[in-house]
């Protein structure tokens, strides 16, 4: 059923464009919306318009950021010779919950996955090769553990290998078919510790 | 494992039915199409998330209504309940299984927690079908033994679905880039080695329930046998030689799979080999000898994951009489008597006057038009 505002059924179609949300769920965001005060809605509206303006990719690891480069990157306390691959910038909110790994990120921007029409080109690999320098010693693939994950876990593995850089894995630990961005920290600790070379 | 009892509601053609399963043979007496094996597929999905039948989950919706819902208390060995729903909701196309309120993780690692086996009308094609039918039996048998193998199985697949789709790229462009598809041949030569000594080992394991069970429902007058048929390694080996193989294979198609765009090499390409008097059964005529010796690779199947999990599996059997002479049905009666629970669909109650006598073990059930009523016995 159409509502009688075209307004309010403009933002219910723009609402189910979120992910996991259908039209019944759009539809009771949109009305609360509408009885909310004037200015917590224009403060709401401000930070999605602020999240595409303010943020962007770190030049460095990829990750989304405020300031280029990011927090991490800039930071004089991080550890430079050790960079950990991620697929996405969720990732790294995971590993660095951990408080375990004090080194760099490198974000991919997703896994290898022909299906989805994402190959190398598609992802961040020509920044991570071009951050490989004599002061990086170890770099260690910490993809998600579902079969997208493993497939870009070989292939960067055998892209790295001949720059002569130590490269790991972290320890498959983690539940299969799992994301890394829903393991508890226990585990995420563990599979860092347990890592394995390639 | 027993199942106490279901409760269908909107699912095909029960608006709302309950019923109360015996600890023996239940019967669901009826004439076709009355929604018999409706009841079956229930359990199906409170068992293995799905219906037994290669039909989508929206099919099972009864017309003209929202979703469907399946609840059923299952109680195991030990005499412990477990509360199992299955909810499905059509405009959403989601389902929703649950074990005493929660949602496993994955679907994946809920088959096999409630062990059933399963005969219908759909299994012919184990033994006069091709091999994708025959794979998939011996799949799902694995898949209720190991969790491990359900989900090695299951990234295979999307490994091979992954790869397919690189090849057909391959051959719109003309050219393959070797760099790219090298992880997917890799990732499909492990899991693929994985898959067929896993198979392979099984196979090994259940042949001797297989001509146990065919001894049973036969006499002894023909010797069935089974084994695995690789279709790249002829003799047993290791996940890894295996593996190894494979991948000298995947180099050596190369072409030819980029001209089909598919792959052409893995456990996917399979078969199993079953002989009756050391001939292929798929050659044997007889319709009576292609159920028998179906009929003998499920209680073998039942036979073995009794075995292996330590609990007897739900049998649920549908239509199985309609093919058989009056000895066979006995036979096979007489068999499945000492196989624990038995849901069991017929359109002729005479099939079981000699085997089975009806009282709160047995019990009896008439299906009309999706509504299920108990027979009271005397
Ligand atoms: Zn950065």
């Amino acid at each position: 059923m159409l509502h009688t505002s075209e307004a309010l059924e403009q933002l219910i179609s723009e609402f189910t464009r979120l992910p996991g949300i259908g039209r019944k769920t759009a539809q009771r965001l949109a009305l609360f919306i509408m009885k909310r005060p004037r200015d917590e809605v224009v403060t709401m509206a401000r930070a999605l318009v602020n999240v595409k303006d303010k943020i962007r990719a770190c030049s460095i690891c990829c990750n989304i950021t405020e300031q280029d480069p990011c927090a991490i990157c800039a930071s004089p306390k991080r550890d430079r010779s050790l960079i950990c691959v991620v697929e996405e910038p969720s990732d790294v909110l995971a590993l660095e919950k951990t408080n375990e790994f004090r080194g760099l990120y490198h974000v991919l921007g997703g896994a290898l996955s022909p299906l989805d029409g994402v190959g190398p080109d598609e992802l961040k690999v020509k920044e991570l090769l071009a951050r490989i320098s004599a002061e990086v010693t170890e770099i260690i693939l910490a993809m998600n553990p579902n079969v997208e994950g493993e497939a870009t876990t070989i292939y960067l593995g055998r892209l790295l290998k001949p720059l002569g850089v130590r490269v790991s894995r972290i320890a498959r630990g983690l539940p299969v078919g799992g994301d890394l961005e829903f393991a508890d920290e226990a585990t995420l600790s563990r599979a860092l510790e347990g890592r394995i070379t390639l | 494992m027993v199942v106490a009892g279901v409760r269908l509601k909107d699912f095909r053609n029960h608006a709302d039915s309950h019923i109360e399963f015996g600890p023996g043979v239940t019967a669901l007496l009826g004439d076709n199409g009355q929604g018999k094996t409706s009841v079956l597929e229930a359990v199906s999905f409170l068992s293995l998330t799905k219906s037994f039948y290669a039909s989508a989950d929206v099919q099972a919706v009864r017309m003209g209504t929202p979703g469907f819902e399946v609840d059923g208390n299952m109680i195991n060995g030990g005499g412990s309940g477990s509360r199992v729903s299955v909810r499905y909701v059509r405009d959403a196309a989601e389902k929703r299984y649950e074990i005493n309120g929660n949602r496993p993780e994955k679907l994946s690692a809920a088959v096999g927690q409630f062990p059933v086996v399963v005969l219908s009308p759909e299994n012919s094609g184990v033994t006069g079908g091709g091999p994708g039918d025959r794979r998939k039996f011996i799949d799902l048998v694995l898949s209720q033994v190991s969790t491990t193998y359900l989900e090695v199985l299951l990234e295979y697949r999307r490994t091979v679905r992954q790869r397919n789709r690189l090849l057909l790229d391959s051959r719109l462009l003309g050219s393959i880039d070797q760099e790219k598809m090298q992880p997917w041949d890799e990732s499909l030569a492990k899991l693929g080695g994985a898959i067929t000594e896993r198979r392979h080992v099984f196979l090994h394991e259940f042949r001797e329930f297989v001509l146990d069970a065919y001894r049973s429902v036969a006499g002894g007058t023909e010797t069935p046998d089974i084994h695995y048929v690789c279709s790249v390694f002829p003799a047993d080996g290791g996940a890894q030689e295996i593996s190894r193989v494979l991948t000298e294979q995947l180099v050596r198609r190369r072409t030819e799979e980029i001209r089909r765009g598919s792959t052409l090499v893995g456990p996917h390409r399979d078969d199993i080999g079953l002989l009756l008097n050391g001939i292929p059964v798929q050659q044997y005529a007889s319709q009576g000898q292609h159920k028998t010796m179906l009929v003998a690779l499920k209680v073998a199947e039942h036979r073995y994951l009794a075995e292996q999990r330590k609990e007897q599996p739900i049998l649920l059997l549908d239509d199985v009489f309609s093919e058989l002479d009056r000895r066979r049905c006995e036979r096979i009666l007489n068999l499945i008597a000492g196989l624990g629970q038995v849901i069991v669909t017929a359109t002729d109650e005479r099939v079981f006057q000699t085997s089975i006598e009806w009282n709160d073990y047995n019990r009896r059930y008439i299906v009309d038009r999706g509504t299920c009523t108990r027979v009271r016995e005397a």
